[in-house]
């Protein structure tokens, strides 16, 4: 009968109880997505690169250096001779080592120049190794291989050819097109950065810029065969690492800066968690104000209820009955809210998903009922009951002071 | 229940709500036999209210002593009067008698539950007793809100009804209603609740009205109870 009679009395003021659902649904939905969102991300980032030991460039930041070659956010400043590489490369402790060249893009997606020992030794997620869907690697300088969003996006198949362009920025007016390239092999899709990448041969790249020298006579003179942006190194021993990062940093011939990933990760975490703190207070405070709207609705109905009320009293109600009758409203608002914001949830990451994939290589799942949410939506409720409290104990409070008598 | 002569019976009871306060009640002697019709003629100002409360067992007096239905409020904690009420004290107050958004049947029902009676003959004793107060059985299905003021009367006068209660307090029930309306809804109110042994206090402070009832009282008759100390 309870239950009766809340259904009936939040139905009777739809109006309200609709904006206040609402209300409620879109705080949790931002309360939600902050937090999905940002694990998903994590874990996202987490997956981009793993079995790197140590990623070497030009003297900057360690951040800076993760990002950019890592992430492809960001440019570099400067650049790493290949003499460095190969130095660093024969010692006895180094198993292999990955350069990297960035500069040229294909709208907007960026080319990295790079050797075989990429698609060798490069891991991500787990320590899982690049699988090529289609074709192999590159063995030419005019060859390609494209990540699987590339490939998904620009609708390139294999010995299809391309023509890079020059510059990151997606819309470019230097295009490379005396020297096009074939594609070769595409990469299954790893749900990283890779994904987002052309992978063409270091000397193709730079027989690709040679050729725009003599083109336009204009370009950085430099002779661009001897630099590279950045190289990743797989040791032999992983205890070596903190020493090699020591000595690298320390190099004499040329200023480098050495990163741990993982090191570089924790301390972009770092950086990112003030501002997920942020993001998670605002959304607390959020959901808070709509939790307090929630109360001050019912507060402010309890004027107009006071009649009915007075009716229950009549009929030997007890204030208890009248206690839990506002309760229960407030219990059913909170969880029709938190179902509403669910299913919106799921409907924005679903929308979402194909377009983070493809553009910034973000992979965010769909399955966000996580165990953890299940003990913030029981807080939520927890919080909405105590918050209920104020009209539940007003109305409580009256009843038991009010005679039978109604005053009009 | 004992053998019980009187629906109400009250004795040296006097009243107020706080120590500095004056005595807003001061009755020396009053009994209502079960199965009687009184009228209580009550004008503002006279204690109507605080009688009423007293008598539903929604207040409870300190002095003097308080009986209806052979029972004593004041052995009662809150819970147990409110029981007390739903069970065997049917009220009808001038309007506004249901909750407005259930239907007449979801009125009834929660009065019954109240009163702990059978839910499930709940719907064919109410139907019976609209049927009585000439009321088609589909007004059950009805919201509160969507009845005339009228309907809304008669439907109180059931809901009243439902837990077979053997008093029926009745507060200004026809205030809100027409001269016209106002003559058959006091028939009906006499003729079934007569029909169900329930006895009635009718208070109003119309005293056209005290016509309809074999009892008059006057609340301004009361005797004072006489000073003890």
């Amino acid at each position: 009968m309870l239950i009766r009679v809340a259904l009936k009395s939040l139905l009777n003021r739809r109006g309200s109880v609709l904006l206040t659902i609402f209300s409620v649904a879109i705080s949790l939905l931002v309360l939600m997505s902050v937090d999905h969102i940002r694990q998903e991300a994590r874990k996202s980032f987490g997956r981009s690169v793993s079995g790197v030991d140590l990623i070497v460039g030009a003297r900057t930041g360690q951040l800076n250096l993760l990002l950019y070659s890592v992430f492809g956010m960001g440019n570099p400043g400067n650049n790493v001779a290949m003499d460095s590489m190969t130095t660093i490369a024969s010692r006895k402790d180094v198993a292999w080592a990955i350069p990297i060249s960035i500069g040229d893009s294909l709208e907007g997606y960026r080319v990295i120049g790079t050797t075989s020992a990429y698609f060798e030794h490069f891991r991500y997620g787990s320590k899982q190794a690049l699988f090529f869907a289609q074709g192999n690697a590159f063995g030419d300088d005019d060859e390609v291989v494209l990540g699987a969003a590339v490939a998904k996006a620009l609708g390139y198949k294999l010995g299809d050819e391309i023509v890079l362009s020059h510059g990151t920025a997606k819309i470019s007016f230097h295009k490379h097109k005396h020297h096009p390239f074939q594609v070769t092999g595409i990469l299954a899709a790893t749900g990283t950065p890779v994904d987002q990448s052309l992978m063409v041969p270091l000397h193709g790249i730079d027989a690709m810029h040679a050729g725009m020298q003599q083109g336009f006579g204009q370009h950085n003179a430099e002779p661009e065969s001897e630099q590279i942006t950045a190289f990743m190194l797989g040791l032999t021993s992983k205890v070596a690492a903190l020493q090699l990062q020591q000595q690298i940093n320390n190099y004499t011939a040329e200023p480098l800066t050495a990163i741990l990933p993982g090191v570089a990760l924790g301390e972009l975490w770092q950086m990112l968690g003030v501002v997920e703190q942020t993001l998670t207070l605002i959304s607390i405070l959020v959901l808070f104000a709509s939790l307090l709207g929630l109360s001050t609705m019912l507060l402010a109905s309890m004027q107009q209820r006071q009649r009915e009320l007075a009716v229950i009293r009549a009929i030997g109600g007890h204030p208890s009955f009248i206690f839990w009758l506002i309760q229960l409203e407030v219990l059913f608002i909170v969880l029709s809210a938190m179902l509403v914001s669910m299913l919106s949830l799921w409907l924005v990451l679903w929308g979402l998903q194909d377009w983070l994939t493809e553009r910034f290589g973000l992979y965010i799942s769909l399955q966000f009922l996580t165990s953890e949410l299940a003990y913030t939506l029981l807080f939520v409720l927890g919080s909405a009951v105590v918050l209920g409290l104020i009209p539940a104990l007003k109305a409580y409070s009256n009843s038991l002071g009010q005679g039978l008598i109604q005053r009009n | 229940m004992s053998k019980q002569q009187s629906a109400i019976c009250i004795q040296q009871l006097r009243f107020r709500y706080a120590r500095h306060l004056p005595w807003v009640l001061d009755i020396a002697k009053w009994e209502m036999k079960i199965g009687e019709q009184v009228f209580l003629f009550g004008p503002s100002g006279s204690g109507k209210s605080t009688l009423l409360n007293l008598l539903t067992g929604m207040i409870v007096a300190e002095n003097g002593s308080i009986e209806v239905l052979g029972q004593v409020y004041r052995k009662m904690n809150a819970r147990q009067r409110d029981r007390f009420r739903a069970q065997h004290i049917g009220v009808i107050f001038q309007q506004l008698n249901l909750v407005p958004y259930l239907s007449v049947l979801d009125n009834i029902k929660l009065a019954a539950s109240f009163g702990g009676s059978d839910m499930q003959q709940v719907k064919g004793y109410a139907t019976e007793l609209l049927a009585e107060l000439n009321m088609p059985a589909d007004v059950l299905i009805r919201q509160a809100n969507q009845l005339s003021v009228g309907q809304q009367q008669r439907v109180a006068i059931a809901r009243a009804l439902i837990n077979k209660p053997q008093l029926i307090i009745a507060d200004e029930p026809t205030s809100a209603l027409d001269a016209d309306s106002r003559d058959d809804f006091i028939q009906l109110l006499k003729t079934v609740s007569a029909h169900h042994q329930s006895s009635i206090l009718f208070v109003s402070h119309d005293r056209a009205l005290a016509k309809h009832f074999p009892t008059e009282l006057d609340m301004t008759s009361f005797k004072p109870v006489e000073a003890t100390c």
